[in-house]
């Protein structure tokens, strides 16, 4: 694009970021929260706070009565079995209009838990986070993909454009002009975990292989929807047969499992669906669990029903056992809390990394914008604004929304799981609107008031949150800290710590701006970046 | 940063996007084909063909990236153009010589 290569990239960082990075904004932070979801799942659904899930669960007395009264004429009906992250049994099921209906169960006693009326983390944060909840065409798949794609060029391009990588890693003046402090961070986060958002995203992209590229196979195997069935059973294992519509029996479900734990030499199955079922010709399934490997296997046995004979057995070859190896890598399903907490750390600093991204290329231009007359940096510092505090706060409301609406409440046909996503919604448009209009700054300043308002909404909301946990499940601080009960204690004492962190920076946006002598270190940011520094726009 | 002193405004957004176009979109059109192409000729290598196909759509991520990055760094937007389509025809005929 440019004269020199270096020029190119600077081009590229530049644009590539301030185009890409309220999306890519809204990725990480999701992302970042998906690292619990399940701990999620038990703040916004009280009814799944179990204790720890019994060291032996037979299904054929608990979920098999169960499914035979709720889901006996399903075409098909499954049950995820608990972890140490989830204490539940999640059974499922289709139902006559074929949509899946889920019930939580407490696996000790079988009983069936109230509905939950949320779809909390696992069903809301987390999808966001690979499809922005954008089905139509499967574009969120599709946007979060480029946006991907993007930050692996920001990648490339920012190590380019930084010559003294090294030097600048060990740099941070955050009492000098917002423009330098930024940058400070910027490369601070970046470089410290560059290894980390490399791997992330990249590894993000190869989960979904069969998304990004739908035709790979056609090489190998031809066109049509055969070619592509013969394919994704040679990769992924699979078998089923047609119903006879002749009644059969179940055998123990439990034998099976023994049957399954001996094949995969003490592999426990994490998800076992019983197909067809009270068919001649029903089948069941079992799928490995992956807690203790990084790779998620697609290990899995299929057992006749009626005699409990095993049918079909399936493990992934190397190739493909190498990308379930990278899509581990990425979903964090084995159980270790240390690795747990770096991935979360490592993700709020890629938040902090896109946000001073942002910060930095507004006060690279206000001067010159203002003098010219030019609105970029006022839409571009609302949209930041409103992707990076707005949707935190549109978080915080979800979670507080999810403490005050009444279970199996609705509204203008809108059962409760879906208001509490409506609240998202809606508190994440208001606040960009609130960062367009509240800015009373003058346009050579930073919009402090729109920012500072919103950290002050975001402390408010988290705070609230904390408390109406307390009040409305009985589950405070003190009990969950005392009783020892993490996933709930956890987020609470996050969400305190997010209070205290809003307070600080509205504190101290709430403070006089910098003076004019530093306007020096202005130009020095010029010359120390090339063109990224140079307002050109 | 340095701006060619002949391309200016309307001439200049006009250049950008397309360059742009081309390196992305393009981009993924070029890939998108190797895939399937990379896929068949390592399984006629002799690897598993499920195997195969699995290993050229992740290696095409890091495809795409290399290309993206040459894409931006490319001066001449004809010459992206003429590089990428030149590029995915080859890959195109080469793909249905061998289904």
């Amino acid at each position: 694009m440019e004269t020199t290569f270096r020029n190119s990239m600077a081009w590229l960082h530049t644009w590539a970021g301030v185009v890409i990075g309220s999306v890519l904004f809204a990725i990480f932070w999701m992302g970042t929260l998906s690292v619990f979801d399940r701990e999620i799942d038990r703040w916004m659904m009280p009814m799944t706070r179990l204790a720890a899930p019994v060291a032996s669960l037979s299904l054929d007395a608990t979920v098999r009565p169960v499914a035979e009264r709720l889901a006996a004429k399903a075409p098909q009906w499954g049950v995820l079995l608990p972890t140490e992250r989830v204490p539940t049994l999640r059974l499922s099921w289709r139902d006559d209009k074929d949509r899946t209906v889920t019930r939580y169960l407490d696996p000790a006693t079988g009983a069936v838990l109230p509905e939950a009326g949320s779809h909390a983390g696992t069903g809301f944060i987390f999808p966001f986070h690979y499809r922005l909840h954008l089905k139509w065409m499967d574009l969120g798949y599709w946007l979060v993909g480029l946006a991907a794609m993007a930050m692996l060029v920001l990648l490339v391009s920012g190590v380019v454009i930084h010559k003294k990588i090294f030097a600048e890693f060990f740099l941070f003046r955050p009492r000098k002009r917002l423009q330098r402090s930024s940058l400070d961070l910027h490369n601070l986060t970046g470089v410290i975990a560059l290894p980390f958002h490399f791997v992330i995203t990249l590894s993000g992209l190869i989960i979904f292989i069969g998304i990004y590229f739908p035709q790979a196979h056609v090489g190998a195997y031809g066109i049509g929807q055969e070619a592509k069935d013969q394919y994704r059973l040679e990769a992924r294992g699979g078998y089923q047969r047609e119903k006879t519509n002749t009644p059969g029996t179940l055998a123990s479900l439990d034998a099976m499992v023994n049957h399954a734990e001996r094949e995969w030499a003490g592999g426990r199955p994490r998800f076992v669906r019983v197909w067809h079922p009270g068919d001649a010709n029903s089948y069941v399934e079992m799928r490995r669990s992956y807690a203790r490997d990084i790779t998620m296997n697609r290990d899995q046995v299929y057992f006749d029903a009626s005699t409990g004979g095993m049918l079909y057995r399936f493990e992934a070859a190397p190739v493909m056992t190498v990308q379930r190896f990278i899509s581990g890598l990425h979903f964090i399903q084995f159980e270790h809390w240390t690795l747990r907490w770096l991935y979360f750390l490592a993700g709020l600093s890629g938040c902090v990394m896109i946000a001073t991204g942002f910060l930095f290329w507004l006060e690279a231009r206000r001067v010159q914008h203002a003098k010219k007359g030019l609105t970029g940096v006022r839409v571009v510092e609302a949209l930041a604004i409103g992707s990076v505090t707005g949707i935190v706060i549109a978080t915080l409301a979800f979670f507080v929304a999810n403490r005050l609406l009444p279970l199996g409440s609705s509204f203008a046909g809108e059962d409760r799981a879906a208001l509490e996503m409506w609240v998202f919604y809606l508190i994440w448009l208001a606040t960009f609107g609130h960062a367009a209009w509240r800015r009373a700054d003058p346009p050579t300043q930073p919009a402090r008031r729109a920012w500072r308002e919103q950290c002050m909404a975001i402390a408010v909301l988290a705070l609230a949150a904390v408390l109406l946990n307390g009040v409305t499940t009985g589950d405070h601080l003190f009990k969950t800290l005392t009783r020892g009960y993490w996933p709930v204690a956890g987020m609470d004492m996050l969400l305190l710590l997010g209070t205290g962190v809003a307070l600080w920076c509205s504190w101290r946006l709430s403070r006089p701006p910098a003076t004019a002598k530093t306007a020096a270190s202005a130009r020095q940011v010029s010359r120390d970046t090339v063109g990224e520094g140079t307002p050109d726009a | 940063m340095a701006i060619q002193s002949t391309d200016h405004g309307a001439a200049r957004i006009a250049r950008v996007s397309l360059h742009v176009f081309g390196a992305v979109f393009g981009g993924y059109a070029l890939i998108a084909l190797m895939v399937p192409l990379a896929g068949a000729a390592m399984a006629g290598l002799g690897m598993a063909r499920s195997e195969a196909v699995v290993l050229a759509a992740m290696l095409g991520f890091v495809a795409y990236l290399a290309l993206l990055v040459w894409g931006f760094s490319v001066k001449s937007t004809t010459r992206l153009w003429l590089k990428l389509a030149s590029g995915a025809a080859a890959t195109a005929g080469l793909l249905w010589l061998v289904q």
